[in-house]
């Protein structure tokens, strides 16, 4: 690569590496200092008057010991995960079981159905129509409105078609000659050579289902049933800090941004610990063109 | 009498063999199963309450049983100036953020790319990305607090002996704020595409143009940029056939009554005369104005993209 050499000849050369350095630094700072902020907030004991905390001041855990012991959490929290992990295994197999047909040419109705797929990634009936089937079927403040509409995802199985047909045919010829029917052949001969990108479209699904909060919103009014993004959505947004505390504590005011802050620490806290280890499998898929005809 | 018999033939033989094919095939189908059954219940039933953008429905009588108005939820979206205001608002948002935040990933990548420092450019990268990780409901959580009365924004302003500004509230500033925070959150990620054809560009091409004497900026505007030209149309034309999604989760969580003329936008307003006005009609009349139109576009643009590009459908 060009730019590992050090010794830049041009003067606009080290203009521009020492901007770019500059830019780079700028805009990592610009991306950390609100998260750090939030961090040095849930270890403050008193409130914030105006500004933002660099260091926390009067150092103290309370926040995190008061919103961990709020059986309203412990239940939201258990249901994104409920929803994270059942959602996306229910997701990634579907996506599988609809790719791998998909992508053999010589199916009948392979372009029909293909058409009909991407056809759902552009146009929709809108809200309403959807509001008034998901109350016809039951999906009202149901646990099963937070998993079943996210199952059939069109751009995943799109994805995930074109990596299988890189695969060579060969290997799904040998394997139907020697009697085994297609299902066997996707699962035991397929399944192994795809799990680069299971990883993607695992961890895509998870994250999409962790910081979904519009579905949950509007289809979802039993506290008990809700989701995380929603309760942080009543706390910041709405500016019900109550939203937490259902069992009638009252909130003193030196706590209310500490509250917040360990709230939302805890709600992206398995993300950011998991994206940048990860990194190679959410890009991998982007960068191929997911909608060839 | 014997062409009857040779189609006939023809016939039977086609359908059989066709009937064959979709036995041979017969796994296939049950494995697409439960997809297609999530892909017809979710996507394509609600199609059929789209009928209600022509009627005034009645909870009662259902979808179906409502009556027939025509084109009235139509008549009235032109009539009133709510919805012209909301279709500009969408279009100048969108547009903004094409012609503002979408160039960003490209330089960001450009500039990234002239890290030298290993290391460093991965840590860079990977800081990039976080925003783009986190919901909207939580990056507006924290804006709210960046930007109001009390926050690090208006201290800073006050240090400076300026006057204290509540930014969320005024409608000057909401949409350059919906700018600068979608530019923040998406500059890292949107660089991904650009980075990865910067990846694929030949050493040769570099390595000969050191030897004429190019300067790396020469280098940035005459090889790197003209190689990734290419995914940046592609990129630039999907983007276009998105137009009317103006982001809905961004404004949603940051918008309030008062800055309703410069930040309601089609799907906020879908949003609002539905779910709060109960206005069922409308509201579905709303979005098919916003479907329609949106999917002609992306016809428009996927042909434009496969004739000139050769990238499409």
């Amino acid at each position: 690569m060009h730019n590992k050499e050090k010794g830049a000849l041009f003067i606009s050369d080290k203009i521009l590496i020492t901007f770019s350095y500059c830019f780079m630094v700028l805009f990592s700072i610009s991306v950390l200092l609100p998260f750090w902020t939030v961090i040095m907030d849930s270890l403050s004991g008193s409130a914030l008057k105006s500004g933002a905390r660099l260091w926390p001041e009067e150092f103290t855990f309370n926040a995190y010991k008061s919103v961990l012991s709020q059986k309203t959490l412990l239940v939201n929290y258990s249901n994104t995960l409920y929803r994270t992990i059942f959602g996306t295994i229910l997701c990634i197999a579907t996506t599988f079981f609809a790719a791998y047909p998909l992508s053999k040419k010589n199916m009948p109705f392979n372009r029909l159905l293909t058409y009909l797929i991407l056809f759902t990634m552009y146009f929709s009936g809108g809200l309403i129509p959807q509001y008034i089937l998901y109350k016809n079927i039951g999906l009202m403040d149901s646990r099963l409105v937070l998993i079943l509409p996210g199952m059939f995802n069109a751009y995943y199985i799109l994805v995930m078609r074109n990596f299988i047909s890189e695969i060579p045919a060969e290997l799904e010829e040998s394997a139907f000659l020697d009697g085994a029917n297609d299902f066997v052949i996707a699962v035991k001969v397929y399944l192994p050579l795809l799990l680069p990108i299971f990883a993607t479209i695992t961890l895509w699904s998870a994250v999409a289902l962790w910081n979904e909060w519009f579905t949950a919103m509007i289809y979802i009014q039993t506290q008990s049933k809700q989701v995380m993004q929603v309760l942080l959505r009543r706390m910041l947004i709405e500016a019900q800090l109550a939203a937490l505390y259902d069992d009638g504590t009252t909130v003193v005011q030196q706590t209310e941004d500490a509250i917040k802050a360990v709230t939302i620490i805890i709600t992206i806290l398995p993300i950011v610990c998991t994206y940048p280890f990860a990194q190679k499998y959410f890009i991998q898929g982007l960068t191929t063109g997911a909608v060839k005809g | 009498m014997l062409m009857n018999n040779i189609s006939a033939r023809s016939n039977a033989k086609q359908k059989q063999s066709l009937g064959k094919r979709i036995w041979r095939y017969r796994y296939m189908y049950l494995m697409l199963l439960p997809a297609l059954t999530a892909m017809i219940i979710f996507h394509y039933v609600p199609l059929y309450g789209i009928q209600i953008a022509f009627k005034k429905f009645n909870a009662v009588a259902g979808i179906w049983g409502s009556k027939w108005i025509g084109l009235k939820n139509f008549q009235r979206m032109f009539n009133e100036n709510t919805f012209l205001n909301v279709l500009r608002n969408t279009l100048w948002i969108s547009g903004l953020k094409l012609f503002i935040s979408f160039p960003c990933g490209v330089i960001f990548a450009l500039l990234l790319n002239e890290i030298g420092n290993l290391r460093l450019k991965k840590v860079f990268q990977t800081v990039s990305y976080l925003p783009h990780f986190i919901s909207w409901v939580v990056i507006a959580g924290i804006m709210r607090s960046v930007l109001s009365l009390n926050g690090p924004i208006n201290q800073l302003i006050e240090l400076f002996g300026g006057e204290k500004v509540y930014f969320l509230t005024k409608s000057s500033y909401f949409v350059p704020i919906l700018i600068i925070s979608d530019i923040w959150k998406g500059m890292g990620w949107g660089s991904i595409v650009y980075l990865a054809a910067i990846a694929g560009i030949p050493v040769e091409l570099y390595e000969s143009a050191k030897i004429d004497g190019a300067s790396r900026l020469q280098c940035m505007f005459y090889i790197t940029l003209p190689s990734i030209m290419y995914v940046v149309a592609i990129m630039f034309v999907l983007r276009t056939g998105n137009v009317l999604n103006a982001g809905f989760d961004q404004i949603f969580n940051l918008y309030s009554p008062i800055v309703y003329d410069v930040a309601d936008i089609i799907d906020t307003n879908v949003y609002r005369v539905g779910l709060i006005n109960i206005d069922f009609s409308y509201s579905t009349a709303i979005a098919l104005f916003k479907n329609v139109v949106g999917f002609t576009l992306l016809l428009v643009v996927n042909r434009v993209s496969r004739n000139k590009l050769q990238y499409g459908v």
